[in-house]
């Protein structure tokens, strides 16, 4: 580390948010660059589980010795320069302004994240499945990684196995990006439009750059985003399971619709009187709507399509027989 | 935010594994102390003079 010049920032008032981009519900984040503001790779990332599961030393040393081999590079003219992306600050964001500067409290790292969704929410440019379903798992895709090896593949399940991944492999790109550690990965994976089918990861084996078209399964980029108490995301306190079409058959309900069963009711759904649920119940409708090309359970559908602070109709089957009941969805307000 | 744990522990053991790193592998060095600038205009002017490139911590601390 002797051979890099380091900085330690822990305000964000006057940080460069585009320059400095990344998901804003990582608390610890690395950036190799250059003096040119040219970033070689990130360093961080985590996943659903733990905020650490991908952070190591081993696989830092690996980030800060190639971080080393780019910036000879870069120094000879044998990098290719990207693009700056137009400077963003705190400070174009009135409600983040309002919220932390303008009361003399920090801009910390996840509320930059909240409060940019909520100026989405507010101009209509909101997309739930990126900007609430921030970065997917990897996993989710059969990834599992030599974590203190950086992008060097341990197991390849499901759909990479499929299109060839091997253990063994290191991960070099993601649909043409280079990649040096999982922190890059995971940032251009959650760049990828959710509405795609495929992404080519390229892996190296045996020395040599190998494509491989990874077909993508449906609701890839699902993750449980509990932890991350986003204001926009309408919290509805219970979980259910999709039915099977045999389950919806038999209760005649739509083939193709969204109905679920309530598995889990959370205490404080009573405690806040958002709605009277209770585990057992089928959800087969919300607002009369019963079917969605994207929501496979009522409860994503009411997280994609409705407002965090909205109440719903649900429409519920409780011991065989129907019946309509509301739902309060909560709105997340003070966090620290 | 307080920064959890785990993360705390992540960040000190990246500032001691500075003193042990250097470029002739794991030695020792512990004339070789780790500067942290606090302030990022600053360590771009150092970067631009010595020609290294730059490590880039951000946290959030309570």
């Amino acid at each position: 580390m002797s051979q890099y010049v380091c900085v330690r920032l822990v305000k964000n008032d006057d940080s460069d948010i585009a320059l400095f981009d990344r998901d804003w519900n990582n608390t610890l984040y690395f950036f190799i660059m250059n003096a040119d503001e040219q970033i070689y790779m990130r360093y961080g990332g985590r996943d659903q589980v733990s905020d650490d599961t991908y952070l190591n030393l081993s696989s830092l040393e690996v980030a800060l010795r190639q971080g080393l081999e780019l910036h000879q590079k870069y120094l000879q003219g044998e990098l290719k320069k990207t693009e700056r992306p137009k400077p963003s600050h705190p400070r174009d964001y009135p409600l983040l302004v309002e919220r932390t500067i303008g009361r003399g409290a920090c801009v910390e790292c996840h509320l930059i994240g909240d409060y940019i969704n909520l100026h989405k929410e507010r101009d209509g440019t909101l997309d739930k499945m990126k900007d609430l379903y921030r970065s997917p798992d990897i996993k989710t895709i059969g990834i599992h990684l030599d974590i203190p090896k950086g992008l060097v593949v341990k197991e390849a399940l499901g759909a990479v196995q499929e299109a060839g991944m091997r253990p063994g492999d290191r991960i070099a790109a993601l649909n043409g990006t280079p990649v040096w550690t999982f922190g890059d990965f995971q940032y251009y994976y959650d760049k990828v439009d959710r509405r795609a089918q495929q992404v080519q990861i390229t892996v190296e084996r045996d020395g040599k750059p190998i494509d491989l078209t990874v077909a993508l399964p449906k609701l890839w980029w699902l993750t449980d985003i509990g932890w991350r108490q986003s204001s926009v995301d309408p919290r509805v306190y219970f979980e259910s399971r999709p039915l099977t079409e045999a389950e919806k058959r038999e209760l005649g309900l739509k083939a193709d619709g969204f109905a679920g069963q309530v598995k889990s009711v959370d205490s404080l759904a009573k405690m806040l009187g958002t709605h009277q649920l209770q585990v057992g119940d089928i959800i087969y409708g919300v607002d009369g709507v019963e079917q969605d090309e994207i929501a496979n359970t009522p409860e994503l559908f009411i997280k994609l399509r409705k407002t965090a602070g909205q109440t719903v109709t649900l429409s519920v089957i409780r011991d065989g027989k129907r019946q309509q009941m509301q739902l309060n969805t909560l709105r997340m307000n003070f966090r620290k | 935010m307080l920064m959890r744990k785990r993360e705390r522990y992540f960040a000190l053991a990246v500032a001691a594994a500075g003193l042990l790193w250097s470029a002739a592998g794991r030695a020792v060095a512990q004339e070789d102390r780790i500067f942290w600038f606090s302030d990022y205009k600053e360590a771009l002017q150092e970067a631009k003079k010595t020609q290294k490139p730059i490590f880039l911590e951000f946290r959030c601390e309570a």
